[in-house]
């Protein structure tokens, strides 16, 4: 039957236990810590693991080698990442590649993203100008675009709005530049572009697949922050077990023993409606499932991470600490995902208007 | 015929049923909840309705043939239960029989126990109450101070039990007293008793509740005799029975009988209040009141949700007892929630109760509101909830308070 709210398949119930053990293996904190500091902010050997589990032919279509499946297939690697803060491109391609199976026309982009190539997407919502057919302009928030082989951006042209692709190898000297994100664990970089010519055009955009795309984007956020308002649960569950004042655990108090119940309610609640939208995504009932699974995971994650601090004490003001961690990869991932307070308003529409 | 095909039909047939017996209007007001029930008329009413039901194979049905029960699948129950929530129909009276004490007898009661029992809970022969919480001791309930002291065959039992929901009508209750001489050995010296409530010895005071009806009693015991064998497990076993009985209580265990005990109000209906009361096209528009209504829906669905993925595995694996419980506390902090949202969009409105005209659909928000903290504090405060989610899905500490 399809008329059920949650479900899971076979291959995903797969995926989910793989990546779970995958991502535990290799992303221990110590890991997580050695990639803040590392420039690319990544391991290639990692993602070549990635890689080769098959985990960026998920969405390319079968006639390209890939697997062919839905977003929400990717929910539980995405999910799995943000619990171990585990720092990858990987939610950057998927949502590039899913855009390349919308727009369509990414025909030769597909199969090289199968290959491991890393293809990132500037947001659609600041397009570069096109003049005499060449491109100027800065665009930032492109995520992990340093280390991309190839970036896709949104270009107006007259009120005309296409998609193209750009070979970084193609760009000059410093028109790529690290920004400094809310998140160490993740990395973005702005592009400056001078009547540049050299980019192919993927396809036209139109409102819809914008719309579409930032709600892919939003949808993968999501899953990150489930994943991270799990851990975040876990790391202050863990600290209060340990911490010891006035000669019993600080868990006993239920002045952390209720707020934490409140925030791993919030986290079980998070992952309940993640998973309905990863089985609902794309059929009648996918918007508003998968709305309803971002405004939870912010609020879970930020939630959860908050707390986490707090009850950490004085250790949770340090760098040192975990909890900060979790708290500034959900902010980043909030402002990825797109105004809480929008998808709010489009809910009431959707559930009250329509 | 197939299994799917059967219970296709069990289906038609509950919803057949329901739709030509659930009563339209009986003149006077229903409870909302089996805590709710506090006169003769609505107690004859509502043991006289389920005894129907029973008969008609719409409870029990997944209880032993033996017992009078129906001897299917659950899956047949849970039909039967959502066809009479869909119909409207009135609630399970025997609710403390049905859901709690007769799945504890059928899972570790004794043969002479169970054919004594279950049949008589499913008709609404034997209405039973459950002697849990004192005037001192209601969250601490492992300290309850009611005693039982063994003479020959009998057990005779001095103290008072307190909030005895359906006190004053039940046959049976399930007692838990201290049998061990040491005031202060708390949950050794427990034992647990399926008590006769009609006896010498036994009297029942009702008490007004917040919604100015009577309802639950105080229950006094004055040198009651019971008979021995009415004792369930050993001497001293008492507070695992009570814990286990508390697990059927709160949900966090199956085997309930089936049929709602409770009548919920949902999101929908709310929603449908608040269009009448706006008029005209019925359209909601205030922001704010439609941002809370976001929120009550994303929460209503969060509650589906979590019900649906506990049973299925590779979304549970790591922490499988989780969502059973929290499942209470979630459950019961929404519905007083939502009612009291209720209440206050009504404006003006929500200024009237049951019986005024110009209460919005007879007071119904109102009224649910105010009962909806029978649940939250009954069966274990939502405060004793998070105590125990804490200490055992997030493995914290004990709470200070040295138990
Ligand atoms: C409508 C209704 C029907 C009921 N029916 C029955 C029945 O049929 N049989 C029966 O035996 N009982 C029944 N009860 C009683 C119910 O189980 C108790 O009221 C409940 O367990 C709380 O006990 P108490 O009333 O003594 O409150 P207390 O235990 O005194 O609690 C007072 C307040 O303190 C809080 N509190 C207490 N201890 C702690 C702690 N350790 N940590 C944090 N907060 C704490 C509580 O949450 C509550 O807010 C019913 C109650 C209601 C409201």
């Amino acid at each position: 039957m399809s008329g059920a709210l949650i479900s899971i398949g076979e291959t995903e119930a797969d995926l989910l236990g793989v990546a779970t053990k995958f991502c535990a293996e290799k992303a221990p904190i110590e890991a997580v810590r050695r990639w803040i500091d590392d420039a690319q902010g990544f391991e290639s050997a990692l993602w070549a693991e990635i890689v080769s589990l098959g985990w960026t032919s998920i969405l390319v279509p079968e006639d390209a080698g890939g697997l062919g499946m839905e977003l929400g297939a990717t929910i539980p690697v995405v999910e799995q990442m943000g619990r171990r803060l585990l720092a990858a491109p990987f939610t950057a391609v998927t949502a590039s590649t899913a855009l390349l199976v919308r727009v369509g026309g990414g025909e030769a982009l597909l199969p090289r993203i199968a290959a491991g190539e890393i293809v990132t997407a500037a947001p659609l919502s600041t397009p570069f100008m096109v003049k005499d057919g060449t491109l100027s302009g800065t665009v930032g928030l492109i995520l992990w675009g340093e280390a991309a082989d190839v970036i896709l951006a949104a270009v107006e042209d007259g009120n005309r709005l296409s998609l193209i692709a750009i070979e970084t190898k193609a760009l000059g000297t410093g028109a790529l530049k690290r920004e400094s994100l809310i998140d160490d664990t993740r990395r973005s970089a702005s592009l400056t572009l001078d009547r540049f010519d050299d980019f192919t055009v993927i396809g036209a955009l139109d409102a819809d697949v914008v719309g579409a795309h930032q709600l892919d984007r939003a949808l993968l956020e999501a899953a990150d922050m489930t994943g991270g308002a799990r851990a975040a649960v876990d790391v202050a569950v863990g600290y209060a077990q340990d911490r010891v004042q006035f000669g019993r655990p600080i868990g006993s108090y239920q002045a952390i023993k209720h707020g934490l119940v409140d925030v791993h309610i919030g986290a079980e609640k998070a992952r309940s409606h993640l998973y309905s939208a990863a089985h609902l995504y794309g059929t009648g009932e996918g918007e508003v499932s998968a709305r309803m699974a971002v405004v939870q995971a912010v609020k879970a994650a930020s939630e959860a991470a908050d707390r986490a601090i707090q009850f950490h004490g004085g250790f949770g003001f340090t760098y040192d600490c975990d909890a900060q961690l979790y708290r500034r990869r959900a902010m980043l991932g909030a402002a990825l995902a797109g105004d809480v307070r929008q998808h709010r308003q489009r809910l009431a529409e959707l559930l009250l208007d329509e | 015929m197939s299994e799917t095909k059967a219970l296709e039909d069990f289906r038609r047939d509950a919803d057949a049923w329901f739709a030509e017996n659930t009563p339209k209007d009986v003149g006077f007001m229903l409870p909302l909840t089996f805590m709710e029930v506090g006169t003769q008329q609505q107690f004859d009413f509502l043991r006289d309705w389920q005894r129907r039901v029973w008969e008609a194979g719409f409870l029990g049905a997944a209880w032993p043939t033996d017992y009078g029960g129906g001897g299917l699948p659950q899956a047949y129950q849970d039909v039967a239960t959502e066809a009479g929530k869909r119909a409207g129909a009135p609630i399970m009276l025997n609710a403390i029989g049905l859901n709690w004490t007769g799945p504890l007898i059928l899972d570790i009661g004794t043969e002479a126990q169970k054919a004594a029992y279950i049949r008589d809970i499913l008709s609404a022969e034997a209405i039973w109450c459950q002697g849990f919480s004192e005037p001192e001791h209601g969250s601490d309930l492992g300290s309850a101070q009611t005693r039982a002291v063994r003479d020959g065959d009998d057990y005779v039992i001095t103290g008072s039990k307190i909030w005895t929901t359906q006190g004053n009508f039940a046959d049976y209750m399930i007692l838990l007293a201290r049998t061990d001489g040491a005031p202060d050995s708390r949950h050794r010296g427990l034992s647990f008793f399926l008590s006769p409530m009609k006896i010498d010895g036994i009297s029942t005071t009702p008490i007004r509740k917040l919604t100015g009806e009577y309802g639950f009693t105080q229950t006094f015991f004055e040198g009651a005799r019971i008979p021995a064998d009415c004792r369930m497990g050993a001497e001293g076993e008492g507070w695992k029975i009570a814990v286990r009985l508390l697990e059927y209580e709160r949900g966090a265990r199956g085997g309930q009988a089936g049929g709602h005990v409770i009548t919920d109000q949902t999101p929908d209906q709310m929603i449908a209040m608040l269009r009448r009361l706006a008029g005209g096209n019925g359209a909601i528009a205030d922001p704010l009141m439609r941002d809370e209504l976001v929120d009550i829906l994303m929460d209503y669905r969060a509650i589906q949700l979590n019900r649906a993925r506990s049973a299925i595995a590779p979304l549970v694996a790591e922490a499988p007892h989780s969502l059973p419980l929290i499942e209470k506390l979630v459950w019961t902090e929404f519905m007083r929630s939502m009612n009291q949202s209720a209440t206050s969009m009504q404006g003006a409105h929500g200024a009237y109760y049951v019986g005024d005209e110009a209460a919005v659909e007879d007071g119904l928000w109102q009224r649910a509101y105010l009962n909806a903290f029978s649940a939250t504090i009954g069966g274990g405060t939502s405060q004793i909830q998070k105590n125990i989610i804490g200490e055992h899905v997030l493995g914290l500490a004990k709470d200070g308070g040295g138990r």
